[in-house]
């Protein structure tokens, strides 16, 4: 299955089958019971314990590939008893028998509450980058309803997506095979059956390294489907009826211009093979490492790498791992690196004087690399979070009001430098208010996401967004004039107009916004710039609202 | 060297067929033919002509040594190199699986992100 950068997405797929696992745990459990039952009535009947022992054998294995430590430990005992009696023909004492049932009522209670060991949280691997490009994404939306395929095509087609539809099956693959979408939306039910879409994208993925990116929806929700559609190939799956909000953040995701950058792990080991297995079991998750066996030249590495995340052997000559991390703390750049130990020490006390001395965690080796994949990369996408926060809206993941101030600033700036125009647009929502009175927050919410990523969608990489404030959006265009600027967000407006909002309740409504433009050198610093583009949008709120105002259109 | 790509796998248990075959083919790309115990795997070999085998110890019907003695019978397969994966890695029970014909043990729970890498280094030690 494709992952984000079009990679098998192995961690996406284990974590399905673990989840999967889970589930069946207590039936697997319950079968060992019966079995059991059964040797307790038949007690000299050695086919059914080694039956019994098989079972309690297959089950010690499969929970410990699946990392449910605690039910394979019990299970393991559970064997060791059921083999002796095996080999001795019979349940050979009163006292093996009560260990077995002891075992069997432990293993049971296990199932409550299946805690898988802790660190082993299997985590989607980090997106890589692919190369930007301008051109609008192409999707293949597959649906026999011809209502729900004609209204959802032109809901996503205003977001930017080029959409082809189908009503069936057969014209998608031939469409398929002749030229290949970026991504699938595929409806699962067809003529009644309920796996025909999963089946068409198994066989269409049959033979390819890379299977195809494909959105599932369906009105079922049932675990098994999800996992045939997770082993299609399948990236997301929707239930009916499709949030479009939802379905278009996960599009933006599958297609992202500027994909997130593969994490960046330094590893600092006097042991060279130690180091090298770091690195190899990081790099098969899709980071990017570097190493350094040398502590002391830590520092020179950190500054040309710039990791997100460093990993370091505690003890190592010249300089222990604890003093190396003080320092590395002391330089303002790197106060907030994640750093994580990896050390032979078990001792809980010694682990706690590291954490003191600036480490966010402690490994202990041997490391199993699954637990250091994860663990690296909760790590690194907290740190990664905590920089967005700073710089972003939290909500629309677009520049916050400070540096869409700053951004535009700069822009002012280069343009006097460059004597280009630079146009500023100022958005704002019609009737904002009233949508969080009418369907509440969350719905609200949403509306902003629609409107951020529409923006995000047909603007240029070159204009720069931001949150102005509560449904307050503001655009920079770089070598752009008013009346450019007003095409661009006019065809905007329009399209932003004729989005189906969808409330939480399922109600259907639409949202408007109205704009102002003010551009360079209209006006010749960043403050009168933005002021006029406030009067501007004043003025097109006053006179009726939905439409775009620059100061040529202005009455005033 | 020539490249490994055909692996012959049996396994009995479900669950640990899927990890396999997604660390198997997946992450290492190998072409990986799955049965379910011993015996179907000594009657599909000949038309899977498989590389390597990847046999796990304990399964019903026929066991993975077994199993492995029923393959070398074959005259186009007396060589092919033979990896056991158990649970039980008692140093003397390694040994007794080398003895019969296994080139490596490997002991489960296996990583998945790793198994690949493993299979190959063995996979090119044998070539060497």
């Amino acid at each position: 299955m494709a992952g984000m950068d079009g990679k098998p997405d192995i961690l996406a797929a284990l974590k399905a089958l673990q989840d999967g696992f889970g589930k069946k745990l207590p039936e697997r459990i319950d079968e060992i019971n019966s079995i059991w039952l059964s040797v307790q009535a038949e007690r000299d009947d050695t086919e059914r314990l080694r039956h019994l022992h098989l079972k309690l054998h297959s089950l010690t294995g499969t929970s410990a590939t699946y990392h449910f430590d605690a039910v394979s430990k019990i299970s393991r005992e559970g064997e060791k008893i059921a083999k002796a009696m095996v080999e001795h023909g019979g349940i050979a004492s009163q006292q093996q028998e009560d260990d077995l049932i002891i075992v069997l009522l432990r293993l049971k209670a296990s199932t409550h509450n299946p805690t898988k060991e802790s660190g082993t949280e299997t985590i989607i691997p980090p997106q890589q980058t692919t190369v930007a490009s301008e051109s609008k994404k192409r999707i293949y939306l597959v649906e026999d309803d011809l209502e729900i395929l004609q209204s959802t095509a032109m809901q996503i087609g205003v977001f930017g997506y080029e959409v082809e539809s189908f009503p069936d099956l057969e014209s998608f693959v031939s469409a398929f095979r002749n030229s290949e979408p970026d991504i699938t939306i595929m409806d699962i039910m067809f003529d009644g059956s309920e796996k025909n879409g999963i089946e068409m994208m198994a066989e269409l993925n049959s033979g390819r390294k890379i299977a195809a990116r494909t959105v599932f929806i369906t009105s079922e929700s049932d675990v098994q489907l999800r996992l045939s559609a997770v082993r299609a190939g399948g990236a997301a799956y929707f239930n009916k009826p499709v949030n479009i909000g939802q379905l278009i953040d996960t599009l933006d995701g599958l297609t992202k211009q500027e994909a997130a950058e593969p994490f960046r792990v330094l590893v600092i080991d006097d042991n060279e093979e130690q180091a090298q297995f770091s690195e190899l079991a990081l790099q098969q998750a899709g980071m990017q490492t570097k190493s350094v066996t040398q502590p002391l030249k830590a520092l020179d590495v950190l500054n040309d790498f710039l990791p997100d995340l460093i990993l370091m052997d505690v003890y190592m000559p010249e300089c222990s791992g604890l003093e190396l991390s003080r320092v590395i703390r002391q330089m303002d750049m790197y106060v907030s690196i994640p750093i994580v130990f990896l050390s032979a020490e078990s001792d809980l006390r010694k682990q706690l004087n590291a954490m003191s001395f600036g480490g966010d965690d402690f490994l202990t080796k041997p490391v199993v690399p699954w637990h250091l994949v994860s663990s690296v990369t909760s790590r690194i996408k907290r740190g990664r979070t905590i920089r967005t926060l700073a710089e972003c809206d939290s909500l629309t993941g677009l520049l916050n009001h400070t540096c869409g101030k700053k951004r535009f600033d700069a822009e002012v700036s280069r343009a006097q430098r460059e004597d280009t125009p630079v146009s500023f647009a100022m958005l704002d929502i019609d009737h904002f208010k009233h949508v969080n009175d009418t369907y509440g927050h969350p719905t609200g919410d949403r509306v902003l996401k629609s409107l951020s990523g529409l923006l995000r969608q047909r603007l240029r990489i070159s204009d720069s967004i931001s949150r102005y404030g509560g449904e307050e959006f503001v655009a920079i265009l770089p070598n752009t004039n008013a009346k450019n600027a007003k095409n661009i967000m006019d065809a905007i407006r329009e399209d932003f107009s004729a989005i189906k909002q969808q409330s939480e309740e399922g109600e259907y409504f639409q949202c408007e916004f109205s704009c102002g433009i003010s551009c360079f050198p209209d006006s010749d610093n960043a403050a009168a710039l933005i002021n006029a583009a406030d009067k501007l949008l004043y003025e097109a709120k006053e006179s009726g609202r939905n439409r775009i105002i620059t100061a040529a259109d202005s009455s005033a | 060297m020539q490249a490994l790509e055909r692996i012959l796998y049996a396994e009995d248990e479900p669950d640990i067929q899927q990890v396999a075959s997604l660390a198997l083919e997946m992450v290492g790309g190998f072409t990986l033919k799955t049965c379910n115990s011993g015996l179907e795997a000594v009657n599909e070999i000949e038309a899977f002509e498989p590389q390597m085998l990847l046999f796990d110890v304990m399964m019903p019907d026929m066991d993975g040594p077994t199993a492995l003695a029923k393959v070398r019978e074959i005259e186009a397969y007396k060589d092919i190199p033979a990896i056991f994966m158990t649970a039980k890695v008692q140093p003397t029970e390694v040994k007794a699986y080398l003895d019969m014909g296994a080139v490596e043990v490997i002991s489960k729970p296996f990583d998945p992100m790793t198994l690949a890498t493993q299979i190959q280094a063995i996979w090119e030690r044998e070539q060497s």
